[in-house]
């Protein structure tokens, strides 16, 4: 059989008091939690409200709710502390999770601006290379922008045909081609690239960059400056070939004219020796002969022709019964 | 209680003297002196290195402060707690809610700082 203890009416309604402000209470802090969770996004107006719920709180606990020693401090005293305690343990997570969630939209704002700032030197990053690509494309002589391990990383297309590779793109991040991967390229340097039995002669000038380190080479096909250049030294060398042949010619004609005409005084001579005559006529035409070399290689230094002296000097000998000097 | 009010490079530190509680008879006091403070349109810096008790009154000055002070742009800060305080504060984890100071010298200096910041 069941046995019921029996409560005292006074000890029972003080409980049932206890418990109704316990239960308001809860139901309070409850509201109170989604009212602080709703204003988590905003730091200041959390801390004044969760301010604000100390204040009324505090004004309405005991003023000896604190004192450890108080042995007797009512259970609607108690309900109260406890509740506060509750309310700032909730409040106190609730402010680290908006102090938190502030840092991380702080951070998550700071990334953003530092991406739209990333963003924007890429652009001008990009603008910037294109205006150079284009810049170098207008350019005769080859460009190639070296990485600190040489490798290439920008070249333009007159590199590539002085190279001799399909295009600009082919060379980029690539080993610098043979022939300019050479450590001693320090200075200016001509190198002989064959492309298909077409040799060039390209000078490479190297320059260091600053850091992070890297270089720049330029390359210029100096073939046809250099063909240029032999030809105006192969035509002074012929200039003075000429004068000097021109010179000579003048001198041998004069000795020459009276040799020839001595022969032929002798030649037509009755009152001689036949071998005489005969050796007269030898002389003569062979002084003719003479003459008539002096006489084209004289034209040839009024022309100026090389082509004329290898000709005249590389030919046989003229006829028999040339004639005499003019 | 005897309250110095000292002005330390525009902040209001009121050192409480005579006594060691915080409480319903000495609170009141505090908060006047405080709000004047305020009123004068002063940070305040409340040292309570000499305060071993706090009741529910004092703890409410506390927060009173801190909640006028908010509201006026302004700041109220409490510097030097003693064990026993922070053992009250720290139960109703008010030390998680409102930043308190080691001593009146940093609680100075965090005033100063915030208000830099704050113009700045």
């Amino acid at each position: 059989m069941a046995r019921s203890r029996a409560i005292p009416p006074r000890t029972a309604a003080a409980a049932s008091g206890a418990a109704e402000t316990e239960l308001a209470d809860l139901c309070r802090l409850h509201d109170v939690g989604l009212d602080l969770i709703a204003r988590i996004d905003d730091v200041d107006d959390l801390l004044d409200r969760v301010l604000e719920e100390y204040e009324r709180r505090l004004a309405d606990l005991p003023s000896d709710a604190f004192d450890a020693t108080a042995e007797r401090r009512g259970r609607v005293a108690e309900a109260k502390l406890r509740s506060l305690v509750m309310f700032a343990t909730q409040a106190a997570a609730v402010k680290e999770k908006a102090r938190a969630a502030a840092e991380i939209r702080a951070r998550a704002e700071a990334l953003e601006a530092a991406n739209r700032r990333l963003a924007a030197a890429l652009d001008t990053a990009e603008a910037s290379r294109a205006r150079l690509d284009g810049v170098l494309a207008t350019l005769d002589a080859g460009i190639l922008i070296l990485a600190p391990d040489d490798t290439v990383e920008i070249a333009n297309r007159a590199a590539a045909v002085l190279i001799g590779a399909p295009d600009e793109r082919s060379l980029a991040g690539r080993p610098l081609p043979d022939g300019l991967s050479s450590a001693g390229l320090a200075g200016a340097t001509e190198i002989l690239f064959d492309r298909g039995g077409s040799p060039r002669t390209v000078l490479a000038l190297r320059r260091g960059l600053p850091a992070p380190g890297g270089a720049v080479i330029l390359l210029t096909d100096v073939t046809e400056r250099w063909r240029e250049m032999e030809e105006r030294h192969r035509i002074e060398r012929l200039r003075e070939a000429l004068w000097t042949l021109g010179v000579l010619s003048h001198r041998i004609n004069n000795p020459l004219t009276a040799m020839l005409g001595r022969a032929q005084i002798l030649k037509a001579r009755r009152d001689v020796d036949p071998s005489v005559t005969r050796a007269a006529a030898v002389i003569e035409e062979a002084a003719s002969r003479i003459a008539d070399l002096i006489r084209e290689l004289a034209q040839v230094v009024k022309e100026g022709r090389r082509e004329s002296v290898d000709r005249i000097l590389d030919s046989g000998p003229p006829a028999p019964g040339g004639s005499g000097v003019a | 209680m005897r309250i110095d009010t000292v002005e330390r490079e525009g902040v209001a530190c009121l050192h409480l003297r005579d006594g060691d509680a915080l409480d319903v008879s000495t609170a009141p006091g505090v908060k006047v002196a405080a709000l004047a403070a305020l009123e004068r349109g002063r940070d305040v810096v409340v040292d309570l290195s000499r305060i071993d008790f706090l009741d529910s009154a004092g703890v409410g000055v506390v927060v009173a402060l801190v909640k006028t002070a908010r509201s006026r742009g302004l700041r109220a800060r409490f510097a030097g707690l003693s064990a026993t305080a922070r053992a009250t504060l720290g139960l109703i984890r008010l030390d998680a809610i409102i930043d308190f100071s080691t001593d009146v010298d940093a609680a100075v200096k965090a005033c100063r700082r915030r208000r830099d910041a704050e113009v700045g």
